[in-house]
C-alpha cells in the first residue's frame, strides 16, 4: 500500500493520505460531482483500514465546500470512524478554520455532532 | 444604435457585479465563478463575506446546471443571473425553466425551508447530511437548506407561466453584509 497524493485544482482539494496515518485535506472542494473526486478516497481508506497504524491523525484545512462534497467529507469521517472502533486505533480530527469564519467552524461542527470521533476546533489566521 | 452609456450607468447605478444571459454549460460556469471570485477580490469585499458569496455562487449555479431544461432542438435554454451590490448586502438573482411538475415539488420544497428559523435550519441540514442518499451525479438534498442557512435569509422566488408545460423560475438570494 502507498500514500495517496493528490495535487489541488481550481475545484478539488490537495489530498496527502500517508500509510503512517497522516492525513490531509486541503484547499476547496467544489466539483459539480464530488463523489467522482472522492471515490479513490474511499478505496485507499478501505485498503488502509485492514491493517491501520494505532495513532490516526486528520488534518482538515479546506476553504470552503460545496454541499456535494459535504456528503463525501461526511462519508471520508465515517470510514476513519469506524477504523477508530473496530480496529483500536486512536483517531483524531483536527478542522481548521480561519479567524471569523463561522460558516466553517458550523461546518465542522455539524460533522462533530454526527461523528462520534472528537474533532478538534482550530482557529488561525489564514489557511 | 445600442445605447451603450445607458447600459453602462445602469450597471454603474445599480452596482452589478456580474449578470449573464445565455446558455450554462460547464465552462461557461467556470468562467462565471472565476471571474466573479475575481471581481469580489478586486473590490476588497471582506474575506469571510466573500468567501460566503462565493460558495453561494457556487451552490445555486451549480444547481441550476444540474436542473436546467432543452428545448425541442436538444438544446440548453437560456438561464439567467445577476449579482448585485446595495447598500444592505449582495442580492443574487437566478433565472431559468422548468417543467409544470417540477415546479410543484420545488414549490413545496422552498416553502418548507421558508418557515424554518436559523438552528431548525441547521437542525435540517445535519439530519439529511447524516440520513439523505447521494444521487449518482452527486446531488445531496442540501443545496437549498445550505443557501437558506448560509445567507441567513428566506429565500426569496416566484414562478411564472411560460408555456403549457414551462414555468419560468425565480430565486433571489438576499446576502446581509
Amino acid at each position: 500500500m502507498e500514500n495517496l497524493i493528490i495535487e489541488a485544482s481550481s475545484k478539488t482539494p490537495a489530498v496527502s493520505f500517508g500509510i503512517d496515518g497522516k492525513m490531509e485535506l486541503s484547499g476547496r472542494s467544489i466539483p459539480e460531482n464530488a463523489i467522482d473526486f472522492y471515490k479513490p478516497l474511499y478505496d485507499w481508506l478501505d485498503a488502509f483500514a485492514a491493517n491501520p497504524c494505532s495513532q490516526v491523525e486528520i488534518n482538515i484545512k479546506l476553504e470552503y465546500f460545496n454541499t456535494s462534497s459535504s456528503k463525501c467529507l461526511l462519508d471520508v469521517f465515517k470510514k476513519a470512524e469506524a477504523i477508530g472502533k473496530t480496529k483500536n486505533s486512536q483517531v483524531k480530527i483536527n478542522w481548521y478554520y480561519e479567524v471569523d469564519d463561522e460558516d466553517m467552524l458550523e461546518a465542522g461542527e455539524d460533522y462533530d455532532i454526527i461523528i462520534s470521533i472528537p474533532f478538534k476546533f482550530i482557529e488561525v489566521e489564514s489557511l | 444604435m445600442i445605447e451603450l452609456k445607458e447600459i453602462a450607468d445602469r450597471m454603474s447605478t445599480d452596482d452589478i457585479v456580474l449578470t449573464y444571459q445565455g446558455k450554462l454549460d460547464a465552462q461557461i460556469l467556470d468562467k462565471l465563478l472565476h471571474f466573479s471570485e475575481a471581481i469580489l477580490t478586486e473590490r476588497n469585499v471582506d474575506k469571510v463575506l466573500r468567501k460566503k458569496i462565493f460558495i453561494i455562487l457556487v451552490e445555486s449555479l451549480q444547481n441550476c446546471y444540474k436542473h436546467q431544461m432543452v428545448d425541442g432542438l436538444g438544446e440548453l435554454m437560456d438561464f439567467t443571473v445577476a449579482l448585485t451590490h446595495e447598500d444592505d448586502g449582495f442580492h443574487l438573482v437566478l433565472g431559468n425553466y422548468m417543467t409544470l411538475h417540477d415546479r410543484d415539488a420545488l414549490k413545496e420544497k422552498l416553502d418548507d425551508i421558508n418557515s424554518l428559523d436559523q438552528k431548525q435550519l441547521n437542525n435540517k441540514y445535519i439530519e439529511v447530511l447524516d440520513n439523505g442518499e447521494q444521487t449518482a451525479s452527486g446531488g445531496s438534498g442540501l443545496g437549498l437548506i445550505e443557501l437558506a442557512r448560509k445567507s441567513g435569509n428566506p429565500l426569496q422566488y416566484s414562478f411564472t407561466n411560460a408555456s403549457d408545460e414551462m414555468a419560468y423560475f425565480v430565486m433571489q438570494i438576499n446576502i446581509s453584509k
